[in-house]
């Protein structure tokens, strides 16, 4: 076990998940407006996360998600609900819980004449990290052969690892990233999936907010789904995607043509999709096989179709929430609901 | 923050402070323009003949007279021994400025002991300008790039990182002032000792110079932190540029340019964060309103209340920078860093 240079590390396998390392309740953020109406961004909005998971935090644009975790990192005021870190109150413990909370929101910004190494280096000597640190996680986010040179030479790509990086000197307990595979090529995001859960292997609780579903549903053992400032789905990622599953299962067999006529003589609603079928509605998944095996068709593949996608869509209404573009979203609408 | 977590932030910044671009770009240009006024005035200046300087001792002591004679006829009038003719006028509280010397009437030659005061000005300016950008750059881009929300995720507690912040800027621009008035004085001087003259430099005249110094140094952090404090205010430097720049075009040039087309006394005068600074700087600044001279007859009056002290002039610079920089640690405190 790794008790890195604060020696805080938690063992998950000796001290199971007790303390949550984040706690939302009831959030509530209002933007103020001096010549328009205020605006509400987060209305009543709850999240839990658990230690040494990695968490996904979606929804679309303009939902709150960088409020949300802005608000959380004492940068935001709240104008409600309560908040807890690594079960520290915050704003009030903000001082206290920081050391052990890494954290980048929306685009990191450097000094593009600094080199990455005066950059770390700078945040080191600010929270009294030691500067052996900054070797280490250059290292980790694959950068230590650049570390010298200016950052107006790194590519998107590089300066989000170095973001990530800044985020990891600490070596916190709680790791909140804000789309942290934004630039990154496939391989940059197969690294950076590798780095999360090498560091949630260590204990270290991951909170993740991106649009990059599919990775999400890779990496993550929970999620919170929020729209419109709410909350709309949270839970491990199986459960949210059984709550998004209609029952529909794809179906791969030789003749997929004559399959789809015998499983709709047969009473099911069956669609087409290129090389296989969609058997919607579905019960009971060993009806097809059954229905399939007796008429001489023998199934190669009988899968849920759920991805997260889906659940994320059919949640969230498939789109932005009003106000797509903007921050926040009008402040009456959530009474318009009958919220 | 404890002391230690508070000069942890210091060092960060007084580390970013010297390794920004703008902080170098500044150094070079304020080095280049001493290099060339140092280099203007050993071109142009020559030392005086001894002709010349005879010549100027003669018109020196008929002038000396001449002010002599005013002098005592004024005090006289003041005192009541004399009264004063028709048509006779006399300046607030006697002053003829300064009794002419063979130096003061040798005006083509460098002279360091004459100079130097406009020359302090000057350095005055270009230091308190430089620290002004300086300070405003240093927290304002900050603002601008995101960089003081990623510098509040690892301090949060806000008064004390913009407090560091202040701090750094206020220091470096404190060193960089007194290394360059440094150089400034040492340069100068050097022209005078190879093509002017340096003599007449008493030990009183050091000391007032030493003074002048520490209130252009002072001048120069004023500055900085006005910058700094319009910048964090705005959150943006250029808002501290653009109300720099506005304030001096449309508020002390403008009223210069309305009293001028209305042909009266310069009533603005007393509003112009100039009048102080230049009280400040020269200690002998006068309002134009308050310095008209006694007319015919009358009696003419010691000069009383606001002469221009650079007392006064340092409370009303202290006021602003207080104010400006109280308003922005609030507003750091209360607003959301977004």
């Amino acid at each position: 076990m790794d008790d890195g240079p604060h020696g805080r590390r938690r063992n998950p396998v000796l001290c199971p998940a007790m303390t949550p390392a984040l706690e939302i309740s009831g959030l509530v953020k209002t933007y103020q407006s001096v010549f328009g109406k205020p605006r509400a961004a987060i209305d009543r909005l709850d999240m839990l996360v658990e230690p040494g998971q990695i968490h996904g935090f979606l929804g679309p644009n303009g939902s709150g998600k960088s409020t949300t975790l802005k608000t959380l990192l004492g940068l935001l005021r709240a104008d409600g609900g309560e908040m807890r870190i690594l079960g520290e109150p915050v704003p009030r413990q903000q001082a206290r819980v920081a050391p052990r909370v890494g954290a980048i929101v929306e685009a990191p910004a450097f000094f593009g004449n600094f080199t990455g190494y005066k950059t770390l280096s700078l945040l080191a000597k600010a929270g009294g990290v030691p500067k052996q640190r900054i070797g280490v996680v250059l290292d980790q986010v694959g950068l230590a052969d650049r570390a010298e040179d200016p950052i107006r030479s790194y590519s998107l790509g590089m300066r989000q690892r170095l973001a990530v990086a800044s985020a990891l000197l600490k070596d916190p307990e709680l790791l909140i990233l804000d789309e942290p595979n934004n630039g990154l090529d496939p391989a940059g995001v197969r690294e950076m999936r590798d780095l999360l859960r090498a560091q949630a292997d260590r204990g270290m609780t991951v909170l993740i907010s991106s649009h990059i579903l599919a990775e999400i549903q890779q990496i993550c053992d929970s999620v919170t789904i929020i729209s419109r400032g709410r909350t709309v789905a949270a839970g491990p990622v199986s459960q949210v995607l059984a709550v998004a599953d209609k029952g529909a299962y794809r179906v791969r067999v030789e003749d997929h043509h004559r399959a789809a006529q015998i499983l709709t003589d047969a009473g099911a609603h069956v669609s087409i999709a290129g090389d296989h079928l969609v058997v919607h509605d579905l019960a009971d998944p060993a009806w097809v096989s059954h229905a399939l095996g007796v008429n001489d068709l023998w199934v190669r593949e009988l899968a849920p179709v759920a991805q997260l996608e889906d659940a994320f869509l059919s949640l969230t209404g498939g789109g932005p929430g009003r106000g797509a573009f903007r921050p926040v979203d009008d402040s009456d609408w959530s009474r318009e609901e009958g919220a | 923050m404890n002391a230690a977590g508070l000069t942890q932030l210091f060092a960060a910044e007084w580390s970013r402070l010297f390794s920004r671009r703008v902080t170098l770009i500044a150094l070079v240009l304020i080095g280049t323009l001493l290099v060339l006024l140092t280099f203007g005035f050993t071109l142009t200046r020559s030392t005086p003949t001894a002709t010349e300087i005879e010549l100027a001792k003669t018109n020196a002591a008929s002038a000396g007279e001449v002010w002599d004679r005013k002098g005592d006829r004024c005090s006289k009038v003041q005192s009541g021994l004399e009264n004063a003719e028709p048509n006779e006028s006399f300046p607030r509280g006697c002053d003829y400025g300064p009794r002419p010397t063979p130096e003061s009437l040798l005006t083509y030659g460098f002279s360091f002991h004459r100079q130097w005061p406009s020359l302090y000005t000057t350095a005055a300016i270009v230091l308190a300008v430089a620290g002004f950008v300086l300070g405003a750059s240093f927290v304002g881009v900050e603002w601008s790039s995101g960089g003081m929300a990623s510098l509040l995720l690892w301090a949060p507690r806000r008064g004390a990182v913009l407090g560091a912040k202040l701090l750094a800027a206020c220091a470096g621009m404190g060193l960089i002032s007194v290394v360059y008035l440094g150089l400034w004085t040492a340069a100068f001087m050097g022209v005078a000792a190879g093509s002017g003259t340096v003599s007449q430099m008493t030990a009183d005249e050091f000391g007032s110079l030493l003074l002048t110094g520490v209130r252009v140094v002072a001048l120069a952090l004023a500055g900085t932190a006005l910058g700094f404090s319009i910048a964090s205010l705005g959150r943006h430097t250029s808002t501290a540029l653009g109300v720099g720049v506005a304030y001096l075009m449309i508020y002390e040039l403008g009223a210069v340019v309305l009293f001028s087309v209305v042909e009266t006394v310069d009533y603005s005068q007393k509003y112009r964060l100039s009048s102080y600074i230049a009280a400040w700087l020269t200690k002998d600044f006068t309002f134009d309103a308050d310095a008209g001279p006694c007319r015919t007859g009358c009696v003419p009056e010691a000069a009383t209340g606001f002469s221009g002290s650079w007392q006064q002039g340092g409370l009303v610079i202290a006021a602003v920078v207080a104010i400006l920089v109280t308003a922005a640690f609030v507003a750091m405190r209360r607003r959301d860093a977004r």
